[in-house]
């Protein structure tokens, strides 16, 4: 762990590659000591051609990404011929847990994948809209560009990909793209502030990442009651209590107003059960300015699922403001902090 | 002499206390800000975590080749998006490593 790059390059060069064997690896053990270490709202890459070995640390590893907020994309080259049972599909869940995605590759287009992803990278980027398709087909997704987005990127993993844009005047449109078997990246800059759509195709489960580069710059947390400043919040809500969620703004000058926050509560669905895909029910907190940077709301009970949180509001132009704003979330059981005065 | 009795005795009762439940990994980040060495609020860690058993000598090479790009071109920019970079190492049982921990 290092701040320094160089060294970063120098500790690639000298990896070592032995052993082999059997097939599935600890792929969870090494991501679940990456992500202790990472800072809030980090990203992860994950680089195998095996199943997980370890995929009983599912749990421990979904509370790491949760508390830290950070994104794990997987690049897998492999799957020890077991795609469907628990080793690989660990990494589907994990990815999705954190807003990011599985993309299955030959080796030889890593370099390329890694290229066109690295969008992502940008303390600008923000993940818009999170969709997860369990099984073949063509869905219709729209989201909200507003004013402080310079830039759209979306993202399909899934085989024989297809995305067909459209602008808020239903013009279809066509982005700088990136294209591989089971992959789709699309990017487009300045794209008009409306509601867009993307009919997305795929002819296998696949998930769609849209996200943007933006101007706008938010936090959230929770809290037992109302905080005065982001330090007294956490990402993960206290069980068995209501708790405030507030939202902080780091540049006011770039909104209207924000009205609430969705609570979009999610299901796994196991492949046994017949239903459409999780996220069903919705709850919607409204949001009250608390100070100038500072949007909160009363406290209310948390669901006992894990949900995900989407902001509503407007821009200084009146564009509506619809975006994620975090990866999964589950409220945790209090532990003590002890404050050193 | 001022004995702080009271506080003395909530200081042991809270530290076992304390030692009895901080036993699991349920670990929860409070955001720190101020000082020089720590990351700029919208810095984040770049995290990459490699299989390094003997299949993956040519996926190492591609993300070398990336990382390589990536890095020359974030090096470039006025404010580095990157606070830290993170490389774990996995391979088989008994072999989990990781490179030292190293600052600026």
């Amino acid at each position: 762990m290092t701040t320094n790059p160089d060294l970063l390059m120098e500790r690639l060069s000298n990896v070592n590659i032995t052993g082999g064997g059997d097939c599935p690896e600890l792929s969870i053990s090494g991501l679940r000591e990456g992500l202790k270490h990472a800072i809030t709202n980090s990203i992860a890459f994950v680089f195998t051609d095996a199943s997980a070995k370890d995929h009983d640390q599912y749990e421990v590893t979904k509370n790491l990404i949760q508390s830290t907020q950070t994104t794990v994309n997987f690049l897998t080259t492999g799957d020890c011929g077991e795609r469907s049972r628990a080793g690989f599909q660990v990494y589907e869940k994990l990815a999705r847990v954190s807003n990011g995605q599985v993309f299955d590759m030959n080796t030889d287009d890593i370099t390329n994948v890694l290229l066109a992803i690295r969008f992502m990278l940008n303390d600008d980027f923000i993940a818009l809209r999170s969709i997860d398709v369990e099984k073949s087909g063509t869905s219709e997704n729209a989201f909200f560009i507003d004013s402080t987005m310079s830039e759209l990127s979306m993202s399909l993993s899934g085989s024989a990909p297809e995305m067909a844009l459209k602008n808020p005047k239903n013009e279809t449109v066509t982005g700088e793209e990136f294209n591989l078997a089971k992959l789709k990246i699309v990017q487009l800059k300045t794209p008009m502030p409306g509601k867009w759509t993307v009919e997305a195709s795929s002819s296998t489960a696949h998930s769609i990442r849209v996200g943007a580069i933006s101007s706008l710059k938010i936090e959230f947390g929770f809290s037992l009651e109302t905080p005065s400043k982001i330090e007294e919040t956490l990402y993960q809500p206290l069980k068995g209590k209501m708790n405030v969620l507030s939202v902080f703004v780091r540049d006011p000058a770039l909104l209207k107003s924000l009205s609430s926050v969705t609570i979009i509560k999610i299901d796994f669905i196991s492949k046994r059960k017949r239903r459409d895909t999780g996220s069903v029910e919705q709850l919607i907190p409204a949001l009250k300015k608390i100070s100038e940077h500072i949007y909160a709301t009363e406290a209310f009970v948390i669901p006992e699922q894990m949900f995900k949180i989407q902001l509503n509001g407007a821009d200084s132009l009146g564009n509506i403001i619809e975006r994620s704003i975090s990866t999964s979330i589950q409220s945790v059981l209090p532990s003590i902090i002890i404050n050193c005065d | 002499m001022n004995f702080p009795i009271k506080k003395l005795f909530a200081l042991v009762l809270l530290s076992s206390l304390f030692t009895l439940i901080s036993a699991n990994d349920n670990e929860q980040k409070l955001q720190a800000f101020g000082a020089n060495d720590l990351p700029k609020p919208n810095q984040k860690s770049l995290v990459f975590i490699f299989d390094g058993t003997g299949s993956m000598t040519k996926d190492l090479e591609q993300l070398r080749t990336a990382a390589k790009q990536i890095l020359n071109e974030l090096s470039l920019r006025e404010d580095n998006p990157i606070f830290n970079y993170i490389l774990v190492i996995f391979r088989d049982p008994g072999m989990l490593s990781k490179p030292p921990i190293k600052s600026n």
